[in-house]
């Protein structure tokens, strides 16, 4: 059980209440439903996460789980933040076996083993006695994810999770992710931010696209599942697809130089008029 | 450049051992030309700075270290029996001083016992009632507005201006002691927490508020453990601080303890007790030094800055 509802959502942070962070944005997604957002940076693909996490509150509109408005965190709920949010007190398993803990009422024991799998499956096995600090950055984000895993949410909330993780542990990630979703009966919501398009066609069922505020594209991803990356880069339709993706951001980065541009002679003819009077004066 | 700096790594290496030789030879063969109780002692001291040089001579500055002390130790003993016609007892000899931690051991070991005792006391209670209170005030804003502008103004004042006050109001100089180091502790403890606590880093916030915990969770598996380092790392300034006010109301109104100790002997004008409990309290705040950063690494394996002290 876990679809999820956006409609008519409005936010604005407390400290800046003059910008609309996100403005009427709208979207469903579905039990099951593994979604991506895309978009350029800054266009507010974390701040839509965390309405859903719970962290943040709409300004208006709503946004439902199940019909259900979010008021807060929930443990329905997993989340793997952009930057890493390991407990630095804590080695790798003991941050795992924590987050367990929160959701899982067992013995030391199974909590024990559950982190221990979780962390081998990450390829992190035998690394579970190191404090974070003694871990590389993307050691640390895999824990986190580990950690998110192992917890295993009815809804998983990750914001750029393999950003900072070289190829070859990324495509292990990818795959673990997908093999994890597809094995498993209960069908598990995920929401998923990143800036890879190829990343996102692999892992979705829909590609939401932002901008100013907005989502401004919701694309159905053309491939069933299970799908695998051999599969699928061969076709001709993955290449047009990613082509479709690519010419959004190409738009995008138009778009986004047009309205620098507009910004600009605005300044500049109100300058203009500006000292028109002055010399008038 | 190599040539010089080599060079100079050997004058050192040698010049600390003659050193220790030269004091050697002035105590056993210069006569003394005032009577000085047995040298033995003087010399073990001696003989275990230099085996302790040798042991740690892979430390920077420890051979410079070494040749002051032995400078002095070679200037201390000269002028107090061996080129002095009478002696001054207003500057004791080291072989008196030293003879003292023999003939007066009894009563030191009781002293030592009673402050510690003290310091004990009132010392753990102030860390633990100051990181218990601090994590709380400072977890709770409304808490926060309201004790941080009053404990702002108690801080700074010198804990010793209770002493005469608390000793007069406590029904015993123990109570009185305890009291007294307690709040020359808690108050500096109290606020570090609260501010640290209340600085938290947002991110870390984020990561506990979508795991869902209990309050009692917070405070023991994020709370505690993530103020730890900043208390620790004020300990070696609490017990500097605790120490010298404990020392302070043992000399106003004590009856016993190392201050009443070293007080006593002043005033009856025995300063080879005096220099004896002086050195003393040197070596024991030392030695609580190096528990604190012990502790340290026991307590606080995690932190970085505390790895690389
Ligand atoms: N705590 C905050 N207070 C005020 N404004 C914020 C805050 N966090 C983000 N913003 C603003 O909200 C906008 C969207 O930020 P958000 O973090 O959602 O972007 P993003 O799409 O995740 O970008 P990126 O891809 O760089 O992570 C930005 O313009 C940013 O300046
Ligand atoms: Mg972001």
């Amino acid at each position: 059980m876990a679809s999820i509802e956006f409609k008519n959502v409005d936010f604005r942070y407390n400290n800046n209440k003059d910008e609309n962070i996100l403005h009427n944005v709208s979207f469903k997604i579905k039990e099951g439903e593994f979604v991506s957002i895309i978009g350029g940076s800054g266009c507010g693909k974390s701040t839509t996460l965390s309405l859903l996490s719970g962290l943040n509150h709409a300004s208006g509109g709503d946004v439902t789980i199940d019909g259900k408005p979010v008021t807060g965190p929930g443990k329905d709920r997993g989340v793997v933040f952009q930057h890493y949010a390991l407990f630095p007190w804590m080695r790798a398993k003991r941050n795992v076996e924590f987050g367990i803990k929160q959701v899982l009422k067992a013995d030391k024991k199974t909590i024990s083993e559950k982190a221990e799998k979780y962390l081998e499956l990450v390829g992190l096995g035998g690394k579970g006695d190191l404090f974070p600090h003694q871990l590389s950055g993307g050691m640390q984000q895999r824990v986190a994810i580990a950690r998110l895993l192992a917890m295993e949410p009815d809804i998983l909330l990750m914001d750029e999770p393999f950003g900072a993780i070289d190829a070859k542990n990324r495509v292990a990630l990818q795959e673990l992710l997908l093999e994890l979703l597809e094995k498993e009966e209960k069908k598990r919501s995920v929401v998923f931010v990143t800036h890879d398009i190829d990343e996102a066609i692999l892992l979705s069922d829909r590609i939401l696209f932002m901008r100013d505020h907005e989502i401004y594209r919701d694309l159905k991803v053309p491939f069933e599942r299970p799908r695998s990356r051999e599969e699928i880069t061969v076709s001709n339709e993955y290449h047009e697809f990613r082509r479709e993706l690519f010419d959004l951001f190409y738009d995008n980065d138009i778009h986004q130089q047009e309205k620098a541009d507009e910004k600009q002679t605005a300044k500049v003819g109100r300058f203009s008029i500006g000292s028109a009077v002055g010399a008038v004066g | 450049m190599s040539y010089l700096s080599g060079k100079k790594i050997k004058i050192n290496f040698f010049l600390v051992h003659i050193l220790f030789l030269a004091l050697l030879g002035t105590i056993l063969f210069v006569p003394d030309r005032v009577e000085v109780p047995s040298h033995i002692p003087f010399i073990a001291v001696t003989a275990v700075a230099e085996l302790v040089i040798i042991a740690l001579h892979k430390k920077e500055n420890i051979r410079d270290i070494g040749c002051v002390v032995f400078i002095f130790f070679e200037v201390w003993e000269l002028v107090t029996s061996k080129l002095v016609r009478e002696s001054n007892y207003l500057i004791p000899s080291p072989e008196n001083v030293l003879d003292i931690y023999i003939t007066d051991r009894q009563l030191i070991l009781q002293n030592i016992m009673t402050s510690t005792g003290f310091l004990a006391a009132g010392f753990i209670t102030a860390v633990l009632a100051g990181l218990l209170l601090g994590v709380i005030v400072g977890w709770y804003k409304s808490l926060r507005e309201i004790f941080m502008p009053i404990v702002k103004v108690i801080t700074p004042i010198p804990p010793l201006i209770y002493s005469a006050y608390l000793v007069a109001l406590l029904p015993t100089f123990r109570d009185a002691s305890v009291a007294i180091i307690f709040l020359g502790v808690f108050w500096g403890m109290f606020l570090s927490v609260i501010f640290t606590v209340s600085s938290i880093d947002q991110k870390l916030l984020d990561s506990v508020s979508v795991l869902n915990l209990s309050q009692i969770s917070i405070f023991l598996h994020i709370l505690l453990p993530y103020s730890l380092p900043s208390v620790l790392a004020r300990l070696s300034n609490s017990i500097s601080v605790a120490f010298m006010v404990l020392i302070s109301a043992e000399m106003l109104g004590g009856s016993s303890g190392m201050g009443w100790y070293i007080k006593y002997s002043t005033i009856y004008g025995e300063y080879d007790k005096t220099i004896s409990g002086i050195i003393l309290i040197a070596v024991y705040v030392t030695l609580l030094n190096v528990i604190i950063n012990r502790l340290k690494k026991v307590l606080v394996p995690w932190d970085i800055s505390a790895a690389e002290q």
